[in-house]
């Protein structure tokens, strides 16, 4: 028994299969308004969770740096599947038709010389301005100028425009027959992997200036490199949507292994959907788990031990700790990306220092670097979380406990859910600081056959002074 | 050529000259073993020879390439492995990892090929197979599941000296390898010691038990608050009269 809770594929396969018991039916049996089952949205919210905190846990846990920003990679990852999706969408042979009152010309444009910028509209959209436009400013001031002419009563105009470099489409702007090339399952794989590889520079990116740094130092760059990357969503409004995001929809969605995500509330969809965050958890379970037992993971955990020890056993450990930002930001990216199409809205709100600091929460309280802590971590405070946010609702609290009055207003606001965080983390260093998971080393002494089948075995890689 | 010819070497903490004009060899085959009261500037020396310091002045010529200003890892490449005063292993891991990961720069595996081959390869065979024999070459393996922070101090010396040797080197730098052992381990561990330089390793030690320093040393330096004040075989070295005053201090 004990060996089996320190063993991570047992615990994985613990978690796979309360996932697929609890998880949505397939349509075929008859359920097919899966969308709505708040169930089926928490669970799928703690695999995700679980991926952020598998990935977390590489820098955290293996490599032993503190790092309080990861909500930037799971934000950075949502964004590049939502924009990726949104913006790349385009009307197949047909150009968009913009309302002529959207459209903004400059005022060098509407002073330009006749024929100084003619040719066709294109334009470039910004969720908080309108179209700017690019080029075609004379069509646009002869459309205006029509338009004034016919009179204030006449009907309001729309304009063909075309996209400036594939990046035009407003959010949530409709198309009736459009080209969507990352609308298929292959596509939004592909997407996935793109966000994945953004994350893992930006990752590489980050580590460059704080290779340097250890303990409270990093940490503290780590909170406010985050910070810099929350206001920069906030205000990249032309990819990121600024305050109001990035909001998918039935035509954005990419369809799931053919499943439409508009048909019957999308039953069959989100049951694909499921499946492909469960397979994805299963994928960054595999490479963490790759990883750990690998040379790099061997370097990691010298590096968290002691990185004095580590450079001398002829560890790089510059490199050591980039490639562990780089496999962090891959699966925070991967995750994210994932987490992108289970919100259907991507703000800036995911970017928040409290995202990082419950990612953080899991590790701690599943026991700093093991996987099966990540896990459990995750599994835990994220269905707590999910819980606590029942409890918000009193009407909720008024029909499931069954003391309370008809008209009771009891509930538990959704702020109190870091004070209960707090509380339980506190009673966690209290009682097992280690975590409920921690990491284990050794075992039972090696049987004296082993010890002898070691002995009288060669091997190229022993050898004292060149002698073997 | 010697295998180690430092030159010169100084290193300063701002008013503070820690090693002045320090010019020693080490040859091949050989145990070398510095020698000076507390604060002399012995394992600033070291640092200075493995790059964990870098030096303020001077050169250091292993194998007649120059270390100064490589980093440790790359030092630790070129064949030069190292134990600590204040022992530092890699305490929640197996004493057989603590080796593994001191095989480092013999394995290859990069972040692709964990991630495609997996951990049941060869190489990965090999090396525990490799840490294995290492551990029993310090007469370690029966404790080779233990974790490392279990072990008594004097194996905790040991295994320190095993994840060095593991890196394949040819020159062993052992800093205060005695401390805190009792006659019986001290003993063992002389033993050890001519084991790894009869294999070949050269080994360049500082110690402060001096019937071991004595015992085994073919040439003895003594550094007295950052200056040489002595060098030669070791009956030479006892018989110094500036030795002895900087042991001894003078009578008044």
């Amino acid at each position: 028994m004990k060996q089996l809770l320190r063993n991570d594929w047992a615990w994985l396969g613990l978690f796979v299969l309360l996932f697929m018991v609890l998880g949505p039916l397939p349509p075929a049996f008859g359920l097919g308004a899966i969308a709505g089952d708040f169930g089926v949205q928490v669970l799928l919210t703690i695999m995700i969770y679980m991926i952020f905190g598998l990935g977390l846990n590489i820098v955290i846990g293996y490599t032993g740096l503190l790092d309080l920003g990861y909500a930037s990679f799971m934000a950075m990852g949502a964004i590049v599947v939502a924009a990726g999706l949104v913006l790349t969408q385009q009307p197949a042979g047909e150009t968009l038709q913009a309302p002529l009152g959207d459209l903004r010309l400059t005022q060098e444009q509407r002073e330009l010389e006749a024929n100084a910028n003619a040719g066709p509209v294109v334009v470039q959209y910004r969720p908080d301005w309108g179209y700017d436009v690019v080029s075609g400013a004379e069509a646009v001031l002869a459309a205006l100028e029509a338009q004034e002419a016919a009179g204030p009563d006449a009907e309001p105009k729309t304009l063909s425009v075309q996209p400036y470099a594939g990046l035009v489409l407003p959010v949530g702007q409709k198309s009736a027959k459009g080209t969507h090339p990352f609308g298929s399952t292959g596509g939004f794989l592909l997407l996935l992997a793109i966000a994945g590889v953004v994350c893992a520079a930006f990752g590489v990116l980050r580590g460059i200036p704080t290779l340097r740094l250890t303990g409270d130092y990093y940490a503290i760059v780590t909170l406010g490199i985050a910070e810099i990357v929350y206001i920069t969503i906030q205000n990249e409004g032309w990819l990121t949507g600024g305050a109001y995001g990035i909001k998918l929809d039935g035509e954005t969605i990419p369809h799931l292994f053919g499943a439409d995500p508009n048909v019957a509330q999308g039953g069959t969809w989100w049951f694909n959907f499921y499946y492909v965050v469960l397979v994805a958890l299963v994928f960054a379970f595999v490479f963490s788990k790759r990883l750990e037992l690998s040379r790099l993971g061997r370097s990691w955990a010298a590096i968290k031990a002691d990185e004095v020890a580590a450079m001398a056993s002829g560890i790089d450990v510059k490199k050591a700790k980039l490639l562990a930002f780089l496999a962090s930001g891959f699966l925070g990216g991967v995750g994210g990306g994932l987490y992108a199409l289970k919100l259907t809205t991507v703000t800036h709100a995911q970017a928040e220092v409290f995202e990082s600091i419950i990612v953080v929460c899991f590790l701690v309280f599943g026991g700093m670097g093991t996987i099966r802590g990540a896990l459990l971590g995750a599994a835990m405070l994220q269905g707590l979380a999910e819980f606590l946010r029942l409890l918000s609702d009193p009407f909720w609290v008024r029909d499931h406990v069954f003391f309370l009055a008809a008209d009771s207003e009891l509930s538990i606001p959704n702020e109190a859910r870091m004070l209960i965080y707090g509380l339980m983390l506190v009673l966690l260093m209290r009682f097992r600081p280690q975590g409920l998971l921690p990491p284990r080393a050794g075992g039972d002494p090696p049987s004296k056959q082993q010890q002898a089948t070691w002995r009288l075995a060669e091997t190229p890689l022993f050898r004292v002074g060149g002698k073997t | 050529m010697s295998l180690l010819e430092v030159s010169q070497l100084g290193k300063s903490f701002g008013g503070l000259r820690a090693v002045n004009d320090f010019s020693f060899t080490v040859e091949e085959g050989s145990i070398t073993a510095l020698i000076g009261p507390n604060g002399a500037g012995k394992t600033t020396a070291f640092n200075m020879v493995t790059g964990v310091i870098v030096p303020t002045d001077g050169s250091i010529k292993f194998r007649g390439q120059e270390l100064r200003g490589r980093r440790v890892d790359l030092i630790c490449r070129q064949g030069v492995a190292r134990t600590f005063q204040n022992i530092r292993l890699f305490d929640h891991q197996s004493v057989l990892e603590n080796v593994t990961v001191g095989l480092h720069r013999q394995l290859r595996t990069g972040f692709l090929g964990a991630l495609l081959k997996g951990p049941r390869t060869r190489e990965e065979r090999e090396a525990r197979v490799a840490s294995a024999k290492y551990l029993d070459f310090v007469g370690l393996l029966p404790r080779a599941n233990d974790e490392a922070s279990s072990l008594a101090y004097g194996e905790r010396r040991r295994l320190e000296i095993a994840r060095a040797l593991a890196s394949g080197p040819s020159l062993l730098l052992l800093d205060e390898p005695a401390a805190g052992m009792n006659p019986q381990e001290t003993v063992e561990l002389v033993e050890l010691i001519r084991k790894i330089r009869d294999a070949g390793v050269t080994v360049f030690l500082i110690e402060h038990d001096m019937k071991l320093v004595m015992e085994i040393s073919e040439q003895i330096y003594v550094l007295n608050q950052g200056e040489e004040i002595a060098r030669g075989v070791p009956e030479a070295i006892r018989n110094d009269e500036h030795v002895i005053k900087a042991y001894l201090g003078v009578p008044e």
